[in-house]
C-alpha cells in the first residue's frame, strides 16, 4: 500500500510540477506570438497601455478568485459571484447621477461604495446562513441589481466631469498611471491576504474542505463571508477605474465585464501548482484577456478570434481543475 | 500512464492556443473587400492627375493612400448602419491603396476606448473614429491628438475630430416632410412619433417637419404626440398605433403617421396593416432593410422611408482622411445626401443601399 502511493507521488510530481507552469507557458507563447509579430507590442508605452486597460478586471477578478478560493471550485455548488459584474456597474451609476446631483466626488463614491459593501453581505448572508447555491443567491441578485441600475441610471449615458476622477484617468505617478497604481496595490493586498497569512490558510482550508476546516476550528462562516465582502470591495475600487475611463456611467457595462470576470477568476488555477485558484493567476488572467484584445488590434486582425482563444482557455482551465479534482478524490 | 496523460494536457493547452493564433492569422485580416465603389474609378482616371483613379462620394477626386495606415475604429457592428460604414471605410482606404486596421468595439465601450488606445499605439497615419456619445469618448480622443494622429469620425461630433461625416439631416427632415404633406394632399390629420427629442437628430428631423408644415396650414399634427421608447420599440409602437386606430376609427380621420427613425415606424405600419386601413400612409427615416423591404412591398402601409447611405458615408470618411494627409483642406462637417425611397423606386434604391 505504501509502494502504491510512493509510486503515484513520484509520477504525480513531475505532472505537477509540469503543471504549475502550464498557464504561465501559454501566457508565454502568447506573449512571445505577439512580440514576433508586432514591434510595437513590447514597447513599454503599449505595455502600459495593456495594464491599464487590464487594471479594473484585474482587481475584480482578485474579488472573484477570492470567491472562489474560499467556496471551492465545484462547478456547481462551488463558490461564485455573478453579481459582482452588476455590483461595480450599480457603483458606477450611482457615483455618476450623485455627482451630476451636485454630491463631491468622495460623498457618491461613500455612499456607491457601502452600497457595494451591502451587496457583499447580503450575498454572504444568503450564502453563509441561508444556505443557498451560490450560483443562484448571486444570479438572483445579479438580476435585482441590473433593476436598480436600470432605475437609477434610467438606461442612458451619464457623464459626469469630476476633477478627482480627470486626475484618476490622465495622471501618473513615477511614471506609471493611477489605475496602474491601485491595481497593484490591491493586487498586492489580495496576495498577502490570501497567501501570506493565517486568514488565507483559512480561506483555502474552507475551501478545500469545510467539514475539516470547521474540525480544525476554523471560522468557516466568517472566513466565507469575508470572501463576498471583499469581492464586493474589489468591485467597489474597480467602479472608480470604469468611472474614471468612460468619464461616466454607460448602460450594460455590468453585463459585459461579467464573463470576463468568472473567465479570469477560473483561468486562475492554470497558474498554480494544486490547480487552485490564486491571486496571482487571477491578476495574469486579466492580463492575459487584455493582451489577447490588445495584441490582435496590433497584428491587424479582427479581435473576434479573442472569443475563440477565451472559450479555449476557460475550456482548458475547467478540464485542468476537473482532472486535478478527480485525481485527489482518488488520491484519497 | 498518469504522466503520458498528465503530458497531454500540458501540450495540448499551447497547442490549441498556438492553432488558434495561427488560424486567426491566416484566415483572419480585416474584412474582405467588396466591389461597390468600382463604378467609380473609370470615369475619375481622365479627372485625376495623381493616379488613384478614384472618384470621391462628392465627385471630385481623391489622392492615394499608398503606404498608409489607417486605424478604422468601429463602436459595434450590430446594426446596419454599423456595418455599412464599417464596410465603407475600410473597403475606400484599400481601394486608395491604403492599409487598414479596423476594430470593432462589439458596442462595448471600454473595449471601444481600448481598441482606440491600441490603435494609438501603432502610430497610423490617421483613425477614424465612428459613433458613441462624445462625451464617454472625449478623454481617449484626447490622447488620438495628443499623440499627433490625425482624427476623423463618422457620425460623432468631437471637438478633436478634423471632419466629422454624417448624413444631412435637415435635408431629411425637410424632404421628407414635403413628400408626406404632398401624398396627404395638403390636409388632414398626421401623428407624429417624438419620444426622442432630446436626441439631436431626432429634433432636426422633427423640427423641420414642423417648419415645413408651415406651408400647409390645413395640415393637423394629433396631440398629444406618441412616445416611442427604447427597448422594445416596434412592438411598443405597434400597440400605441392600436389604440390610435380605435381612437380614430373613420377612413380619412388619420392620413398619415411619422417618426424619426425607423422601428416605429416599422410597429406602426404592422398595427396599421393589421387593421387593414389602407387609408393611412406611414413614413419613416433611416433606411433599415426590414423598413426598406415593407416600402418595396405594394400592401404595406409604409409608404416612404428616407434611407441614410452609410456605405457611403463611411467612404466619406475615407476621402476625408486621404485628402488630409496630402495636404488638402478638409470641410470641418461632410454631409452625405439621404436617398428617398418610395414604392416605386424601393427595388432599385435597394441596390445602392445595401451594397452586401
Amino acid at each position: 500500500m505504501e509502494q502504491t502511493t510512493k509510486s503515484v507521488n513520484t509520477k504525480a510530481i513531475d505532472f505537477r510540477y509540469l503543471l504549475k507552469y502550464s498557464g504561465y507557458f501559454a501566457f508565454f507563447i502568447v506573449a512571445l506570438f505577439f512580440a514576433i509579430q508586432s514591434s510595437t507590442f513590447l514597447t513599454p508605452k503599449n505595455i502600459i497601455n495593456l495594464l491599464v486597460q487590464s487594471s479594473p478586471l484585474g482587481i475584480v477578478a482578485c474579488g472573484m478568485a477570492s470567491v472562489l478560493i474560499g467556496g471551492g471550485n465545484h462547478v456547481i455548488r462551488g463558490g461564485i459571484d455573478l453579481s459582482l459584474g452588476n455590483n461595480l456597474a450599480l457603483n458606477v451609476a450611482v457615483t455618476a447621477v450623485l455627482i451630476n446631483g451636485g454630491s463631491s466626488f468622495i460623498a457618491a463614491f461613500g455612499i456607491a461604495f457601502l452600497c457595494s459593501v451591502l451587496i457583499g453581505i447580503i450575498n454572504a448572508f444568503a450564502i453563509v446562513k441561508l444556505k443557498i447555491i451560490p450560483l443562484l443567491g448571486t444570479l438572483s441578485m445579479m438580476y435585482l441589481l441590473q433593476g436598480i441600475i436600470l432605475l437609477v441610471s434610467n438606461n442612458k449615458v451619464v457623464s459626469v466631469n469630476d476633477p478627482i476622477l480627470i486626475f484618476i484617468a490622465n495622471n501618473a505617478f513615477i511614471g506609471l498611471p493611477i489605475p496602474i497604481w491601485i491595481f497593484t496595490f490591491v493586487g498586492l493586498i489580495f496576495y498577502v491576504v490570501h497567501h501570506q497569512s493565517v486568514f488565507g490558510n483559512w480561506v483555502y482550508a474552507v475551501g478545500g474542505n469545510p467539514l475539516a476546516a470547521r474540525t480544525a476550528g476554523i471560522n468557516v462562516s466568517k472566513a466565507l463571508t469575508l470572501t463576498y465582502v471583499m469581492a464586493a470591495i474589489t468591485a467597489a475600487i474597480a467602479s472608480i477605474l470604469v468611472t474614471a475611463r468612460l468619464s461616466g456611467s454607460v448602460p450594460g457595462v455590468g453585463d459585459i465585464m461579467l464573463l470576463d470576470i468568472m473567465l479570469a477568476g477560473l483561468m486562475s488555477a492554470i497558474f498554480s501548482r494544486l490547480s487552485v485558484p490564486n491571486i496571482p493567476g487571477a491578476i495574469l488572467s486579466a492580463i492575459f484577456v487584455g493582451m489577447l484584445s490588445n495584441g490582435f488590434t496590433l497584428i491587424n486582425v479582427p479581435t473576434y478570434w479573442v472569443y475563440a482563444i477565451k472559450g479555449a482557455l476557460i475550456l482548458a482551465a475547467v478540464s485542468i481543475t476537473t482532472a486535478q479534482q478527480r485525481r485527489m478524490i482518488r488520491n484519497v | 500512464m498518469l504522466s503520458r496523460k498528465a503530458l497531454k494536457k500540458i501540450i495540448s493547452l499551447p497547442l490549441l492556443l498556438s492553432i488558434l493564433l495561427l488560424s486567426a492569422c491566416t484566415i483572419g485580416g480585416p474584412a474582405k473587400n467588396t466591389d461597390a465603389g468600382e463604378s467609380n474609378k473609370a470615369t475619375a482616371a481622365s479627372s485625376n492627375g495623381k493616379g488613384t483613379g478614384v472618384v470621391g462620394i462628392d465627385g471630385q477626386p481623391v489622392p492615394s493612400l499608398k503606404g498608409k495606415k489607417i486605424g478604422v475604429a468601429a463602436i459595434g457592428t450590430d446594426h446596419n448602419f454599423d456595418r455599412q460604414a464599417y464596410q465603407g471605410q475600410i473597403d475606400r482606404i484599400k481601394e486608395l491603396g491604403g492599409t487598414p486596421i479596423a476594430v470593432d468595439g462589439e458596442r462595448n465601450d471600454q473595449k471601444h476606448i481600448a481598441d482606440i488606445e491600441n490603435l494609438i499605439s501603432q502610430k497610423p497615419d490617421a483613425i477614424i473614429k465612428m459613433l458613441g456619445d462624445t462625451k464617454v469618448f472625449t478623454p481617449v480622443l484626447k490622447k488620438v491628438s495628443d499623440a499627433k494622429i490625425p482624427l476623423f469620425t463618422v457620425d460623432h461630433p468631437s471637438e478633436y475630430s478634423i471632419a466629422n461625416h454624417m448624413s444631412d439631416n435637415y435635408l431629411i427632415g425637410e424632404a421628407l416632410a414635403r413628400k408626406i404633406f404632398e401624398d396627404m394632399d395638403g390636409e388632414g390629420k398626421i401623428a407624429v412619433f417624438n419620444g426622442f427629442y432630446g436626441t439631436r437628430v431626432c429634433a432636426i428631423r422633427y423640427d423641420m417637419l414642423k417648419y415645413v408644415a408651415k406651408d400647409y396650414p390645413k395640415i393637423e399634427f394629433i396631440e398629444p404626440e406618441l412616445q416611442d421608447v427604447i427597448p422594445g420599440t416596434v412592438e411598443d409602437a405597434r400597440k400605441k398605433t392600436q389604440d390610435l386606430l380605435t381612437k380614430y376609427p373613420k377612413k380619412g380621420d388619420l392620413k398619415a403617421i411619422w417618426a424619426a427613425w425607423d422601428s416605429p415606424s416599422i410597429g406602426a405600419a404592422l398595427a396599421v396593416d393589421a387593421a387593414g386601413r389602407s387609408d393611412i400612409k406611414v413614413y419613416g427615416v433611416d433606411g433599415d432593410p426590414a423598413a426598406i423591404d415593407m416600402v418595396e412591398d405594394p400592401n404595406s402601409s409604409f409608404a416612404a422611408d428616407m434611407a441614410q447611405v452609410p456605405y457611403a458615408i463611411g467612404q466619406a470618411a475615407a476621402d476625408s482622411a486621404a485628402r488630409y494627409l496630402a495636404g488638402e483642406k478638409v470641410p470641418s462637417s461632410v454631409y452625405v445626401d439621404p436617398v428617398l425611397v418610395t414604392k416605386d423606386n424601393a427595388k432599385e434604391k435597394k441596390k445602392i443601399l445595401f451594397t452586401k
